[in-house]
């Protein structure tokens, strides 16, 4: 590629992420995309994540966006051939025989979860702006100043879903319900745990300990 | 050269060994009576990642029957009283006071957890050389999961009492998610009355979280695709101004998961996916205008695989109709 077709392509990459292009100006992306491959193809995906990361950030991700995130995500999957299915026969494989622990099956077992969620961290920066946002009370700092690809293992004490800014009202009231749902849940989860398991104390120590986070 | 090498390999040989079934029995059992007729204190710590808590733990029985005390030392103060059925947890910062009455415990299966044997058809199960905590020489088992939907478990048994003095909590690749170990425990003659002073409600907001209708028989929802051993061991409905919260509770004797079902409130409520707490994992699903929660201490696809199978009962007698 020339230095006037990437000065071009830059354009036209900026003006999608702007969402400033209408259909006829679609068409020279259309074309990049197919002259030039899969380093295109890379830069494409790219900025529809930036311009995902931009609708997140003005409180404006769509439904639309939701099911674009959510398509992206399978097809990042697939490209990987992980097949979820496969994960959870992965997991039911048993891990020893005749009662004999079996290392090798054990240590098999794990190479398609393992191979699974290393996929689940490549697509992260997707995760992150899809359809949970995920964030604990102490960790109420604008989402612009929030790293753009959260850890997968982001503590949260509660499942709170990023809301619009326009309805912040509206949404410190659900957050707050959803907060008190969900430790509802975690202290009715540690009750039942306790009795119907041999854990003995161990469930209320744990509960203890989420609302220590 | 021989000569040095065999007696290595005796000595890894006997470190770890599966332990015969009546063993492994024995032991859990033993772990499970302890604190019907044991009265102690203590200082028992939890350690996550990035997170510690110790807490004072008093405990005795009685003929009235099992009184627990546990204070938090640490983080927001709490006191937790148990005395047999009800549960009352006290926040002095917030004047906050919650009171749990369980209904007499009657599971739908009450094999769990007395059926300590079930547990080998899921776990292997092998003791592992004796060590020291908290000034007590303590007997381990190992209890490795054979698939990959719960963790596994490295329990400290006190050799001469059973009480549990330290328990890992471990990933599918057996590193350590959380400990809990007492590291002080001392034994007493009686009961600790004193741990089990009157709680002060004077001035604090009090919240019943009793269940209002306990062990339903016939839950209105199921899940359809449970992972091998577990088995729905309770099933309860709680009225709220919301409407009714469902909560089904899942036990393979060790892990646990709870699967909790509501209307769904409005669209934020259609929001789904998954959420990780140190050894807790939990997943959202939206189910036929229904919220389903999955929480447990299990691996995420344990209660991913729950939550999205959650069904309607009528829809699962029509799935497993048979067809002409």
């Amino acid at each position: 590629m020339n230095v006037n077709n990437q000065k071009q392509s830059a354009e036209i990459m900026s003006a999608y992420i702007d969402d400033a292009l209408s259909a006829d100006e679609m068409t020279p992306l259309i074309r990049l995309n197919e002259s030039s491959g899969q380093a295109i193809a890379k830069r494409y995906s790219a900025a529809t994540r930036y311009h995902i990361m931009g609708e997140v950030l003005r409180g404006e991700l769509s439904e639309a966006s939701m099911v674009d995130v959510s398509r992206q995500i399978h097809e990042a999957l697939r490209n990987e051939s992980f097949d979820p299915v496969e994960v959870v026969a992965a997991a039911k494989k048993p891990l020893r025989l005749a009662g004999r622990f079996d290392l090798s099956a054990w240590l098999g077992s794990f190479a398609r979860p393992l191979a699974g969620m290393a996929v689940a961290a490549s697509v992260s920066a997707l995760v992150v702006v899809s359809v949970m946002q995920l964030e604990s009370p102490e960790r109420t700092q604008p989402l612009a100043s929030a790293p753009v690809s959260a850890p997968a293992d982001t503590p949260a004490t509660q499942m709170v879903a990023q809301q619009p800014a326009d309805d912040a009202t509206t949404d410190a009231a659900s957050k707050e319900q959803q907060m008190a749902d969900f430790n509802n849940y975690l202290t009715e989860h540690a009750e039942f745990a306790a009795q119907d398991t041999i854990q003995g104390r161990i469930p209320y120590v744990r509960a203890v300990s989420y609302e220590a986070e | 050269m021989r000569s040095i090498l065999i007696p290595v390999l005796f000595l890894s040989v006997g470190l770890s060994l599966p332990a015969a079934a009546s063993e492994v029995s024995d032991l859990l059992q033993k772990m499970t009576d302890a604190d019907k007729h044991l009265n102690y204190r203590g200082i028992l710590v939890l350690r996550k990642a990035d997170n510690l808590v110790a807490m004072r733990v008093e405990h005795g029985t009685d003929e009235r029957g099992i009184w627990e005390s546990m204070v938090s030392l640490n983080g927001e103060a709490r006191r937790i009283v148990r005395i047999n059925n009800e549960i009352t947890s006290v926040y002095p910062e917030r004047q906050l006071l919650t009171v749990t009455h369980s209904a007499d415990k009657s599971p739908l299966h009450p094999a769990l957890p007395a059926n300590l044997k079930n547990l080998e058809a899921y776990y292997s199960i092998k003791r592992l050389q004796d060590e020291r905590v908290a000034d007590r020489a303590a007997m381990v088992l190992d209890v490795i999961p054979d698939d990959g939907f719960r963790y596994g478990y490295r329990y400290w048994l006190d050799t001469q009492t059973g009480v549990l003095l330290r328990c890992d909590l471990l990933n599918e690749k057996q590193q350590v998610l959380e400990q809990m170990m007492f590291t002080l425990l001392e034994y007493l003659p009686s009961v600790p009355h004193s741990a089990f002073s009157p709680v002060i409600r004077e001035g604090f907001e009090e919240k019943q979280l009793t269940q209002v209708n306990p062990n339903q028989s016939d839950p209105a929802w199921h899940v359809d695709n449970l992972p091998t051993g577990f088995m729905l061991t309770q099933s309860r409905a709680r009225q709220t101004q919301k409407g009714e919260i469902l909560h089904l509770a899942y036990s393979d004797g060790l892990a646990s998961v709870s699967v909790f079902i509501e209307p769904a409130r409005d669209a934020r409520h259609k929001r789904r996916g998954a959420s990780k707490l140190g050894a807790l994992n939990a997943y959202r699903f939206h189910v036929d205008r229904h919220l389903v929660t999955a929480i447990g201490e299990v691996p995420a696809i344990t209660v991913m695989q729950m939550a999205q199978s959650v069904i309607p009962v009528k829809a699962a007698s029509v799935n497993s109709a048979p067809t002409e």
